[in-house]
């Protein structure tokens, strides 16, 4: 394996002929519609959020919630790869972007920066949390920032990068592991040497590996000696645990292997990132390692820092000192059974031969019995399959992979459900194998009880698939032991369009793949969600990549996203109860989104929130002033008490108005002297002899007693 | 010790150029003339005893390629060691090595250094596009101390020169700063262009950022920023614009997703790429990258943007407050990449021929140097304009940034641009058109007012002047109406927000008209208001007393335009005359005025029926001092309320009066009313006389003086009856 692997389950960066030279670079030089069945047509306490969004159609009172900012510095929201994991309660989502926007810090390769949004009240709040490297931190080399790993509730993530500018210690100028509180960007460093070194470049360099489910506890393995306890070249698995660095792979004699330590899944491709990162308890006090103690890899578990157990040491009568071919396979999340196979029989049940042994190892022996180890099967395969797809929280039920040989007749998927094992389905290849994607382990989940088995083949599977193009999501329930494809049309129409758990709603060159695996099944198996371009309901009619949910009770899907309109939608992530469904599309689904970029939306039970009423261009014209003032009254007929001279107009009509009143005899003076104006010289001087002789004052007696009796007539005529 | 390790790396870095990593060049100077630009860079802060490293990319920016020979010297200052070469010494594109020039020969020039001077000659010559990079190193000696000095230069093809003198200050790296801030404007010639309104071929900003020495895994040397820039504004000078819609747009999806070409390239359409961008990463020459005409994201006017390296950049463009020149953004810029240097050319005629080597896959993969070309199939048209005015000063350009270590602290940077000249050769051809809402003479009416300014798309012709100053005077008796006064309220100057981009706060009562503007820069009108202001003065003379504003809003493109205007009236003959002065440098098509009509507009007509002509006198930047005249007529062809036209208006007002009591000797109030119609002329004196024995007793009652009542301050005492007043025309004067 070479350090181009090596770094592969931490981040996946693929530039095309740039990799490749990377690869070379770093041997060479350095390392040398129709409302479905629960779809809710009133009642919702959301109604009218929904009727606002035009989401009606959405089953059990959904409604959209846009979590990603309008504003995203002119840029997609990642939708291409896995890189957008939810909380498990919903309330928080993390996610990338190919840009910096919403109080970012730094960004890592490419440019990708991180991001965790956090609902509150009034809508969605982002945060970057994509720390900065160094000054001298050239991210295109090994060492780019991002955050590998989220606790369940996103509070904290691990981050690895070269050497953070606001982080303390660490290993100089080399790689290092930081735990980050998402909130408030604050850093601890979780590869803290205390050794003085030296350390040889590039030791760091893809080394997180496990965590427990608030992150308190963070296994890595690195060859660097950063524990005075640690010596010689191997790797060896670190674990931080509350702050404090130890190593992880102590035997159970209390030794430190010479042969080193590693997680139990090995350092491939993301899927063993993905097992590793299971590998830790959810409480951090069981950690899983491998260790060529003696002899052949062995699986061991580490037990609060302070124990060691032997995982796959032999229990048969006659025990094999260094069993062959061991392999991890799962672990609970209590840390208390470890699923695994070995090509030689452990226990006297087993009766060995060609393939694999299947078992579980539960820690401390049970009271009834001395053994640690439960033989399920031989599974006729290779010891270096991973052959278990799910396990139920208490590996009382684990859905494996066996092929044709011994006691099954026929290869398939199959469940061990508590002693008793039943065909789930006929694949003629380890689920692990039919993966489109790189996370092979994102392709089958179970409910937590293990009931309920999701998983997405290429084979035809059942009746319905038979016409359906490669790729449907299956559903097995182990209570009727029935399997049907879910991402299929009714029977009769071929299924044209393939399911799909993981979003392809961007096309960048670089995939940007995290260890992280987007629940598509809740936590209690009732609801499945996949994204399809078949219309599997009538709605659907674009033609587009839509997303959809099964419900078991029902059996009925039914459309998350619009199916109308011309941007599809992708699936990214649920929360544990499948209450928030996270999915990714250019649409405009709410009306305060008002860019064609692909936003990461939340289609919540109960969600929704209120919109910003849209703005308009206000008034136009006379309206803007108000309603016109009533006219000035010049009623002064309101005035009077007694007799009076005014009659009463119409209202907001001027009263009292009498007729028209002759010009005076100096404003016809005026007036006939000004049309004098514009007359020769000798004309004028007649023409203003003329005018006062008929205006002026010598006239003024005869008019004054015209006046005179004009007004005893209004007087009169008032005073009746 | 230090020089092993570096040696040792520097083939890391070889190889990552021999992958294309560090493949084509930036370039910090243009010289004229010059078919390519040099960008020589060393770190600006070392400590004594460390070598840094002296890069010189050499671009060919232009459509031919260079003659032999390269020649470059280097002259080490005091307390520097001469300068020699690294081990990868000569660094050519693969493009060049492949097609032009045999690697070997480029590879083993001709050096020889005299005292503190290192110069080689290389046979190498550059195709369109390509770039070479020359890598020396030299040692700060174990006793410097201060700023040492290194001059670098080269000579392409025997042309003169292009010296660089860079500074290196001795100790532990300084503050966040521009190191140098640089533009060009060249025309297609790649002379500098000094010609208001001109087009250039290309547009280029170079800036650099304080830098310093450091090595990253205890091994590869890095020449990385002193602090990772965060934002980063330039602030162009007002006038010199970009047309977004003349190009194609790439959508952030196509810039993100691998093109034809190869995943170095995006996937946008050929004809958006509109530039070139390269960068210096830790010391380090990028290849370069197509820059594109991006679809804006919503409150950006619009978006240039391109990707280094896998990292995605984008430059807003705001039409930023004050003098409405353009600013562009790069907000929250990546950290992935240690950029001290970054260097952005625009070019004016995407469509160009000349740019057929560098556009699209002949740029990613070479093949443009190999003689081919990538046409981008789209017309020749102007995407960017020169200000249409000569100031006589060089142009202004500067740039603000911060770090993500100092947000909140910005540092500045500046460049001057040429001096613009030319300006008698701006074309300016306005024409304007002005009618009233309402041909009825005397009468309340909305106006409108039509301004248009013809532009021009063509590459190689000069853009028609923006228009700096309007003054429009409209037809006498065309008066305020004071019937519009009715509800009508006054916009702020604090509710208007003049010199910000915020949308302005103003009253919706204070909404008097509607704009509307055409402008090639935008695919749809933006929309406006007219609004009127708070008054400043009382003297109608002034221009203060009635104060209005237009505000041009598209919040699509974050573009918020206020432009204040000034109205004012004759006091003899009550003659209006608006004055816009400083009109933004943006060049529209038509801009539309519409005053609002109705019984409450904000103007009168005219009494009488003859042609009424509107004058305009319109100043372009190009000639502030030199307006152009027009005069619009119009006809109004009935009186008021539906009356026909009149030569004399008639006038027939109205008189009453009375008392409320007819006891003889007794008292009583006087009441008297004076009214007139819309079709009667304007009352000019009154004078009343009032019955024989009808008197006023004023005994006792104090007199309120001329200053006094002037002032509105008479006492109460003095009151002895009111007055109610109507006036405006229409059917509800206020």
């Amino acid at each position: 394996m070479g350090l181009t692997t090596a770094c592969q389950p931490v981040l996946r960066v693929l530039v095309g002929r740039v990799q490749a030279c990377f690869a070379v670079v770093l041997v060479m030089a350095l390392v040398c519609g129709v409302p479905a069945a629960g779809a809710s047509s009133g009642g919702c306490s959301n109604e009218l959020r929904r009727e606002e969004q035009n989401s009606l159609y959405l089953p059990e009172c959904r409604a959209y919630e846009m979590v990603s900012p309008l504003e995203k510095n002119g840029t997609d929201v990642t939708g291409n790869g896995d890189v957008t994991e939810a909380a498990d309660n919903g309330e928080a989502v993390a996610y990338g972007a190919l840009a910096g926007f919403s109080e970012t810090s730094g960004s890592g390769a490419l440019g990708f920066t991180q991001y965790i949004a956090r609902r509150e009240e009034d809508g969605w709040r982002t945060r970057g949390i994509t720390p900065r490297a160094t000054l001298e931190a050239f991210q295109f080399l090994p060492g780019a920032v991002a955050a590998t790993v989220f606790s369940t509730d996103l509070e904290y993530a691990a981050i690895e990068g070269y050497q953070l500018e606001d982080g303390s210690g660490g290993v100089p100028k080399e790689i290092n592991l930081y735990r980050e509180n998402t909130a408030t960007s604050g850093l601890e460093t979780i590869s803290e040497p205390l050794t003085a070194g030296p350390f040889s470049p590039l030791g760091m360099n893809g080394t997180q590996r496990g965590s427990s489910a608030d992150l308190s506890t963070v296994t890595f393995e690195t060859t660097l000696n950063l524990l005075p306890e640690a010596t010689g070249s191997k790797r060896k698995l670190y674990m931080w645990r509350d702050g404090q660095l130890q190593l992880a792979g102590i035997l159970p004699d209390g030794s430190v292997p010479s042969g080193g330590s590693e997680a139990p899944a090995g350092q491939g491709e993301i899927q063993d990132a993905l097992l590793n990162r299971d590998a830790v308890s959810t409480d951090g006090s069981s950690v899983a390692f491998a260790s060529p103690a003696s002899g052949s890899p062995q699986l061991y578990l580490r037990r609060n820092g302070t124990s060691t157990a032997w995982v796959s040491q032999s229990e048969a009568s006659s025990p094999i000192a260094s069993p062959k071919g061991v392999r991890y396979q799962a672990m609970t999340p209590d840390g208390h059974e470890v699923v695994f196979t070995s090509s030689d029989p452990l226990l006297d049940a087993d009766p060995g031969g060609a393939g694999v042994g299947l078992y579980i190892y539960t820690d401390g022996p049970s009271p009834e019995s001395e053994s640690n180890l439960t033989f399920v099967a031989r599974l006729n395969d290779s010891s270096s399959e991973q052959l278990v797809s799910a396990i139920s929280d208490d590996a009382k039920r684990i859905y494996f992979y066996a092929g044709a040989g011994g006691e099954f007749a026929t290869a398939g998927t199959y469940i061990w459900d508590e002693g008793a094992i039943h065909l789930v389905a006929e694949t003629g290849t380890p689920l692990s194998k039919q993966a489109p994607y790189a996370h092979a382990s994102l392709l089958a989940q179970a409910s937590a009880n293990g009931e309920v088995f999701a998983f997405r083949s290429n084979e035809s599977l059942t009746e319905e698939a038979e016409d359906a193009r490669s790729g449907q999501l299956y559903v097995y329930d182990e209570s009727t032991r029935k399997l049907r494809c879910v991402s299929c049309m009714p029977a009769g129409a071929p299924t044209s369009a393939s399911a799909e758990v993981e979003p392809e709603a961007t096309k960048e060159p670089q995939s940007i793949d995290l260890p992280i695996r987007p629940r598509f099944v809740s936590s209690n198996g009732e609801h499945m969600f996949f994204a399809t371009a078949a219309p599997l309901v009538a709605q659907d009619t674009n033609g587009l990549t839509d997303v959809y949910e099964y419900d078991l009770a029902s059996g009925e899907v039914s459309l998350l996203s619009p199916g109308t309109g011309g941007y599809g939608a992708w699936f990214g992530a649920s929360d544990e109860s499948g209450d928030n469904v996270f999915i990714l599309t250019r649409g405009q689904l709410v009306g305060s989104d008002t860019d064609s970029l692909v936003d990461l939306y939340d289609v919540r039970v109960g969600g929704g929130f209120v919109q910003p009423a849209p703005q308009t261009g206000g008034c136009v014209g006379d309206e803007c002033q108000g309603s016109p003032s009533a006219a000035p009254s010049f009623n002064v007929a309101s005035g009077f008490t007694g007799l009076g001279n005014v009659v009463a107009g119409k209202e907001g009509k001027a009263v009292g108005q009498s007729k028209p009143r002759a010009l005076t005899r100096a404003q016809r003076l005026a007036q006939a002297l000004k049309k004098c104006r514009h007359r020769s010289k000798k004309a004028r001087a007649r023409c203003a002899a003329k005018a006062r002789r008929k205006y002026g004052p010598h006239a003024a007696k005869k008019a004054r007693k015209a006046q005179k009796s004009t007004s005893n007539r209004v007087v009169r005529r008032g005073g009746k | 010790m230090l020089r092993s390790v570096s040696r040792r790396l520097t083939c890391v870095v070889a190889l990552l150029a021999a992958l294309g990593v560090f493949a084509a060049a930036p370039a910090a100077g243009v010289a004229a003339s010059s078919p390519v630009t040099v960008t020589a860079s060393v770190p600006d802060y070392a400590e004594p005893g460390e070598f840094v490293q002296i890069t010189m990319a050499i671009v060919n920016m232009s459509d031919e390629k260079t003659k032999a020979p390269i020649v470059v010297s280097d002259t080490t200052g005091s307390g520097l060691t001469a300068a020699t070469p690294s081990e990868n010494f000569v660094f050519a594109d693969s493009s060049i090595a492949y097609h032009e020039t045999s690697e070997e020969e480029a590879q083993t020039p001709a050096c020889e250094t005299t005292g503190k001077t290192f110069e080689c000659t290389i046979a190498q010559v550059l195709p369109p596009g390509t770039q070479l990079t020359i890598r020396l190193e030299t040692m700060l000696e174990g006793g410097a101390s201060g700023v040492l000095s290194n001059q670098s230069s080269v000579s392409v093809g025997g042309l003169p020169a292009q010296t660089s003198q860079e500074r290196i200050t001795v100790g532990e790296r300084g503050p966040f700063a521009f190191d140098s801030m640089g533009v060009s404007l060249l025309d297609r010639e790649r002379e500098p262009l000094e010609q208001a309104g001109a087009v250039p071929s290309d547009f280029t900003t170079d800036l650099t950022f304080a830098s310093g020495t450091g090595e990253m895994f205890h091994l590869i040397p890095i020449a990385g920023p002193v602090e990772h820039f965060k934002d980063v504004t330039v602030h162009l000078p007002p006038g010199l614009i970009g047309n977004p819609t003349a190009v194609p747009t790439c959508t952030a999806a196509e810039l993100a997703e691998e093109g034809p070409g190869g995943q170095q390239l995006p996937n946008c359409p050929p004809g958006s790429q509109v530039g070139l961008v390269h960068l210096l990463l830790g010391g380090e020459a990028t290849p370069l990258s197509g820059l594109f005409n991006m679809v804006p994201p919503p409150g950006a006017a619009s978006q240039l943007g391109f990707k280094v390296l896998g990292t995605i950049v984008v430059l807003d463009a705001y039409v930023r407050a004050g003098d409405h020149g353009i600013d562009i953004v790069s907000r929250n810029t990546s950290t992935t990449l240690p950029i001290t240097n970054v260097e952005v050319t625009t070019w004016g005629d995407p469509a160009s021929p000349s740019h057929d080597r560098m556009r699209g896959a002949c740029l990613g993969f070479g093949e443009g140097a190999n003689g081919q070309t990538c046409p981008d199939g789209e017309p020749e048209t102007a995407f960017l304009r020169l200000p249409t005015s000569c100031s006589g000063e060089q142009l202004p350009f500067s740039a603000e940034s911060n770090s993500y270590e100092q947000p909140t602290t910005f540092v500045s940077g500046s460049a001057a641009g040429p001096t613009l000249s030319g300006c008698e050769q701006v074309p300016f051809e306005p024409t304007i058109f002005t009618q009233p809402t309402t041909t009825a003479a005397n009468s309340p009416t909305g106006v409108a007012v039509q301004l248009s300014l013809p532009q021009s798309s063509n590459p190689l012709g000069i853009g028609e002047s923006d228009l700096k100053k309007a003054v429009v005077t409209l037809p006498e008796g065309m008066a305020l109406n004071p019937s519009a006064a009715d509800g009508l309220q006054t916009c702020s100057d604090a509710e208007l927000k003049l010199d910000s981009n915020e949308p302005a706060t103003c009253p919706e009562a204070s909404k008097i008209g509607t704009v509307l503007l055409n402008t090639p820069l935008l695919a749809n009108p933006i929309e406006g208001f007219v609004w009127l202001r708070t008054q400043n003065s009382s003297d109608p003379m002034s221009g203060e007393m009635f104060r209005i504003a237009i505000e041009l809003r598209d919040d699509r493109h974050g573009i918020d335009i206020k432009l204040p205007g000034q109205v004012a009236a004759n006091p003899v003959t009550g003659r209006l005359t608006s004055t816009f002065d400083d009109a933004p440098q943006l060049p529209f098509s038509e801009m539309t005025l519409h005053f609002k009509s109705g019984a409450r507009a904000p103007l009168t007509t005219p009494f009488a029926c003859q042609p009424q002509t509107t004058e305009a006198d319109l100043y372009p930047w190009a000639r502030p001092n030199t307006p152009v005249h027009k005069s619009m007529t119009f006809q109004l062809t009935s009186g008021p309320e539906g009356t026909p036209c009149t030569s004399t208006p008639g006038f027939n007002p109205t008189f009453s009066a009375g008392v409320s009591s007819v006891q003889a000797g007794g008292y009583t109030p006087f009441l008297v009313t004076f009214s007139r119609k819309d079709a009667d002329q304007s009352m000019q004196r009154v004078s009343m006389q009032m019955p024989k024995g009808l008197l006023g007793s004023l005994v006792g009652l104090p007199l309120c003086g001329e200053a006094q009542a002037n002032a509105g301050t008479c006492s109460q005492e003095s009151e002895i009856g009111s007055v109610t007043a109507g006036a405006g025309d229409g059917p509800t004067p206020f």
